[in-house]
């Protein structure tokens, strides 16, 4: 890597393309084009602040800006990326329905309610049979009660 | 009360809870009571409220027409339990999709709702006042307020707005 003696210092004339956190992206002019394709699209997509593989993909190929090049793009995983965008898959439909009455069983406790109700209830837990789908409900002051309403 | 501990002596099967992950479900009393009963318990991973979706759709169910119900009375957001209450009860009275439109209690009970005696959440009741209860000048009825089913028999429980007590009838 060349550098250019100015007063004190060697200023870099290469480029440096941060993968992590701190490291910072030093290009010189003309210098984009010594770098391989994968680090120029990793380049791009942090100078557009991480911009999605399809934004950018739309953005270099339609040509909708100028100044960058023309050359392929070629992504990679991006760590940074994962930790900042990580979403969960949408659970599968599906599951398998009881044949009878009471052979499952859902129930979840619903609260906490922020106004106390007449009787000075705060939760409810809910019993549906999976089959009839039948509702019941008890209402509950403390979630321990849970187990009372069960019985 | 569901009474899962007493249907369990006739019923055989297999049944299984689904439940999601609550301490509240995960206690001692609710292991040793599964053991007794042979109930399987199904618990869903933390903080997946989706998998236990079943349930939580019926609380969106119910928590809709509760807002919806009391949004069109005169009662405060103290109500909410009632309303959630009462919901419920037409709920199982309703055709399901799932079940081929027949109605949860026709499956469970074996027998069509009768809906004859349905009430709107929050009309006027008026309420006869037993003799033994007024002298010969009181009003022979007072006026409270519809707010739900009672359980089991044809009967309502209803709200007094001056005593501010519920009452059934």
């Amino acid at each position: 890597m060349r550098g250019v003696w100015i007063g004190t210092l060697y200023k870099l004339q290469g480029g440096t393309v941060g993968y992590g956190c701190n490291s910072s992206v030093v290009l010189g002019r003309g210098v984009e084009n010594l770098v391989v394709s994968g680090d120029k699209t990793m380049l791009w997509h942090q100078r557009l602040e991480h911009i999605g593989e399809k934004g950018l993909q739309i953005v270099h190929g339609k040509g909708m800006v100028e100044g960058m090049n023309n050359s392929s793009l070629d992504f990679d995983l991006y760590e940074n990326c994962i930790y900042g965008n990580h979403n969960r898959v949408s659970l599968p439909f599906g599951g398998k329905r009881a044949k009878q009455i009471l052979e499952l069983v859902h129930s979840d406790v619903f609260g906490l309610v922020k106004v106390l109700s007449l009787g000075k209830s705060m939760y409810y837990v809910s019993f549906i049979d999976d089959f009839s789908r039948n509702t019941w409900i008890y209402f509950l002051k403390k979630k321990s009660e849970v187990f009372d309403r069960f019985k | 009360m569901i009474g899962l501990n007493n249907l369990s002596l006739w019923w055989k099967t297999r049944k299984v809870l689904r439940i999601d992950n609550g301490g509240e479900f995960c206690s001692k009393e609710f292991e040793e009571l599964y053991k007794k009963c042979s109930i399987a318990w199904k618990n869903t991973t933390a903080y997946t409220p989706k998998k236990n979706g079943f349930v939580e759709r019926m609380n969106k169910t119910l928590m809709e027409r509760e807002r919806s119900m009391l949004s069109g009375v005169r009662f405060g957001h103290e109500f909410w339990a009632k309303a959630v209450e009462t919901t419920c009860y037409p709920v199982n009275r309703s055709p399901s999709s799932p079940l081929e439109d027949k109605t949860p209690q026709d499956i469970w009970t074996c027998k069509k709702p009768s809906l004859s005696h349905m009430k709107v959440f929050g009309c006027d009741a008026y309420v006869h006042v037993p003799k033994e209860e007024r002298t010969k000048m009181d009003s022979k009825s007072k006026k409270c307020i519809f707010i739900r089913y009672k359980d089991g028999i044809k009967g309502y429980k209803l709200w007094n707005p001056i005593t501010r007590k519920v009452m059934y009838n």
